[in-house]
């Protein structure tokens, strides 16, 4: 048999059937489908604010009728970039008068995410808020109390459980593929000020709540908690105690809010997850890894890799695999619906997401909105995520290690 | 003290060079205004399958799509370039660039594919409703390519928040071949920049230097990606009235106040070979008195800050 003649066999056979059986249900990953049409409103126009509108306009039968910011600037701005929308100042005035809405997405500061989730529940509407959810323990748990007597749908903007690549990464992680987890790592590197700038001077500290120590949950809150998730999401669990330490290292603006940190997050089966972020560098960005007896995997957000030991068993469906070199290492491209490019031949034509994780994140809530569909990430979930966060952040601030109550993740 | 901050999009390098009393403050506007860039990129990217585009031209060949309202000043500007350049200028080539083998790796496809592809090009063939603000194809496989002008555009709406935060001395320029900038550096007339016109450093005496002060600048030429046809390289600008590659120009530049007029007119003018009538009175063109030989690349090589 020749080599072609082996590869096409497997993939026909074998190999197809590994991967189908890895990877069940997936759905293509190319495009959202709506079944029907959905108005919604947006609630907050800052960055995240215009790039969720800039994913909406993508997803078919979605029509963002309304936006609000209390900066006129960002909502003059916002405006540009969303086809035919009636602005607001506030988002009251929003949720009192665009009645035609039915979802509104909260991209406001973390800080007031209480009271907007709140309005927004009490005048009937879906939310999507982002997260992190809250800047305080307490009002996590509120607003994870508002959700639960919430006759309407709610979900939390974490994005790894709505994300293609990490689904199907997260069925190689509990199929063995990895098999004993020794050790887990998240870094967030992205070299920026964290500071925002404003026209009318008077606006500036407002805008610059992230750079406020008491409102801001640093960064292992607004950039920590979204990866955290990933790993409760892949294992099921909850770190039990934190340790962290910070410093400021590039931007020495005035700043008390630490532009380098990194902490360790302790699970009661003895494992361990080394967090570190900068807003000093950018090198290999944000990604997460598991390290396992047999292969790491490696996540980041629209790429995912998996790393094989030497000794680790060969599976059917290697085969055909897209592989990436790193330096000396050769990484397999875990690619959603693997099966379905390879049998059209297009397997190394695609090796990432064909969108950011947000338009899933973003398209999972709306299906759940219009057809019932389970939410990807419950605020339930998001908030035991942010209370992670809170306390990671506490730690670095404090360098003291903060035990993680168990009881203050199952009442989230 | 100038401080300098650049960020990859668009396939290209942008630098900002801002001057301010705040260096932190400077930052901070600095990098809004690179996020400006960044989020045109992300918007107008013909190569990412994500991208606003993309969207775009797989739906309004089925159906209206309503345009936000960026989309929409960018196409009123593709518009209005097109029909003042008798054509020169069209956002629809991207068709014609795929048969070409611009766009991959395979080359040109045939005569026959070429031909096919250049009945699907043409702006006269969008139905484009000012009222409703939607975008139809008339033409099924339609496909539009902002590669000519989307870069000026990002760099107007980086320069207009720039001037909304109150900088006054800026100089910003993508891939060195679109420059804007604001205001002139301490003690001078305007940013000097110098374009080359020679194949390398040693035809310098050719170079032109442009002073720019609250002005744009772009140059156009057909090197860059080239492929190999027929035993001719051949530049990655098409005439999209032909559906050939230009080879009568060997580059073209245009200085005004726009970059995203500046940048499709550096296009435009470098198909045409001349300066039309119908140009805006604002616009200055510039065209090289002789032919270049092909491996000429014209670009902005520098700038001064003094």
């Amino acid at each position: 048999m020749t080599e072609t003649d082996r590869r096409t066999f497997l993939l026909q056979t074998g190999g197809a059937l590994a991967a189908m059986a890895i990877a069940p249900g997936l759905a293509f990953a190319s495009e959202v489908t709506l079944q029907g049409e959905i108005s919604v409103a947006i609630i907050g126009m800052g960055r995240q604010g215009r790039a969720i509108a800039g994913e909406l306009q993508k997803i078919k039968g979605v029509k963002v009728a309304a936006i609000c910011d209390v900066d006129p600037g960002r909502l003059r701005s916002g405006a540009r970039r969303v086809a035919d929308v009636t602005t607001y100042e506030t988002h009251s005035q929003l949720l009192d008068q665009a009645k035609d809405v039915s979802a509104v997405f909260i991209a406001t500061p973390t800080h007031t995410h209480l009271a907007v989730f709140k309005d927004a529940l009490a005048a009937g509407k879906h939310v999507y808020c982002e997260a992190p959810l809250a800047s305080t323990v307490e009002d996590c748990r509120a607003i994870a109390s508002a959700a639960r007597g919430a006759p309407t749908i709610c979900a939390a903007g974490l994005l790894g459980r709505s994300n293609p690549v990490y689904q199907l990464a997260r069925t190689f992680f509990r199929s063995d593929s990895v098999r004993d987890l020794v050790a887990m790592r998240a870094q967030s590197n992205d070299k920026t000020t964290w500071r925002n700038p404003s026209s009318d001077p008077a606006r500036e500290k407002a805008l610059n709540w992230r750079l406020d120590p008491t409102l801001s949950t640093g960064l292992a809150g607004e950039l920590g908690t979204h990866q955290f998730d990933v790993f409760h999401y892949y294992r099921g669990t909850y770190p039990t105690s934190i340790q962290g330490h910070g410093s400021i290292r590039l931007h020495d603006d005035g700043r008390e809010v630490y532009d380098t940190v990194a902490a360790t997050l302790s699970f009661a089966d003895g494992s361990i997850l080394q967090y570190a972020a900068t807003l000093g560098n950018s090198h290999d960005g944000t990604h997460e890894v598991f390290f396992g007896s047999n292969a790491a995997i490696k996540l980041a957000w629209t790429h995912g890799w998996l790393f094989k030991e030497a000794d680790a068993p060969t599976q059917g469906w290697e085969v055909y695999a897209n592989r990436q070199q790193f330096h000396n290492e050769e990484g397999i491209t875990l690619i959603a619906d693997a099966t379905q490019l390879a049998s059209q031949g297009k397997l190394k034509s695609g090796v990432g997401l064909p969108n950011p994780p947000l338009y899933y994140g973003l398209g999972d809530f709306l299906k759940s909105v219009t057809e019932g569909t389970p939410v990807a990430t419950s605020i339930e979930e998001g908030a035991r995520a942010t209370i992670v966060g809170i306390l990671a952040d506490k730690a670095i601030r404090t360098g003291e290690t903060v035990t993680v109550d168990p009881a203050l993740l199952g009442g989230a | 003290m100038p401080i300098t901050l650049a960020t990859h999009a668009m396939g290209t390098r942008f630098e900002l060079v801002l001057a301010g009393d705040d260096p932190h403050r400077l930052n901070a506007v600095g990098e809004a205004a690179l996020c400006e860039i960044k989020d045109c990129h992300r918007r107008f990217n013909l190569f990412d399958p994500g991208s606003w585009l993309n969207t775009l031209n797989r739906r309004a060949g089925h159906e209206s799509v309503v345009l936000d309202g960026l989309t929409f000043e960018l196409l009123e500007v593709c518009r209005r370039v097109h029909r003042d350049s008798q054509g020169a200028f069209d956002v629809t080539v991207a068709p014609l660039m795929h048969a070409w083998g611009f766009h991959g790796p395979t080359g040109p496809e045939s005569f026959d594919a070429i031909h096919e592809a250049g009945s699907r090009v043409g702006m006269e063939h969008l139905k484009f409703d000012g009222d409703a603000k939607t975008l139809r194809f008339t033409r099924p496989g339609m496909e539009l390519d902002l590669g000519a002008i989307a870069k000026g555009f990002a760099i107007d709406l980086a320069i207009e928040l720039l001037r909304e935060h109150g900088i006054t001395c800026a100089l910003l320029h993508g891939g060195t071949s679109t420059a804007a900038a604001i205001g002139s550096p301490p003690g001078e007339d305007g940013w000097r920049v110098r374009v080359r016109t020679g194949a390398d450093d040693s035809a310098k005496d050719q170079d032109i230097t442009i002073t720019l002060k609250d002005a744009a600048l772009s140059v156009s030429a057909p090197p860059g990606r080239v492929i190999e046809s027929g035993g001719e390289t051949l530049g990655h600008i098409l005439d999209p009235r032909t559906a050939r590659p230009v080879t009568r120009g060997s580059f073209a530049a245009a200085v005004g106040a726009s970059a995203c007029l500046t940048d499709a007119w550096a296009t435009a003018l470098l198909v045409l070979g001349h300066t039309p009538d119908t140009m805006p009175q604002t616009l200055r063109a510039i065209l090289p008195a002789t032919q270049a030989p092909p491996s000429y690349k014209p670009a902005i090589t520098e700038h001064a800050l003094s």
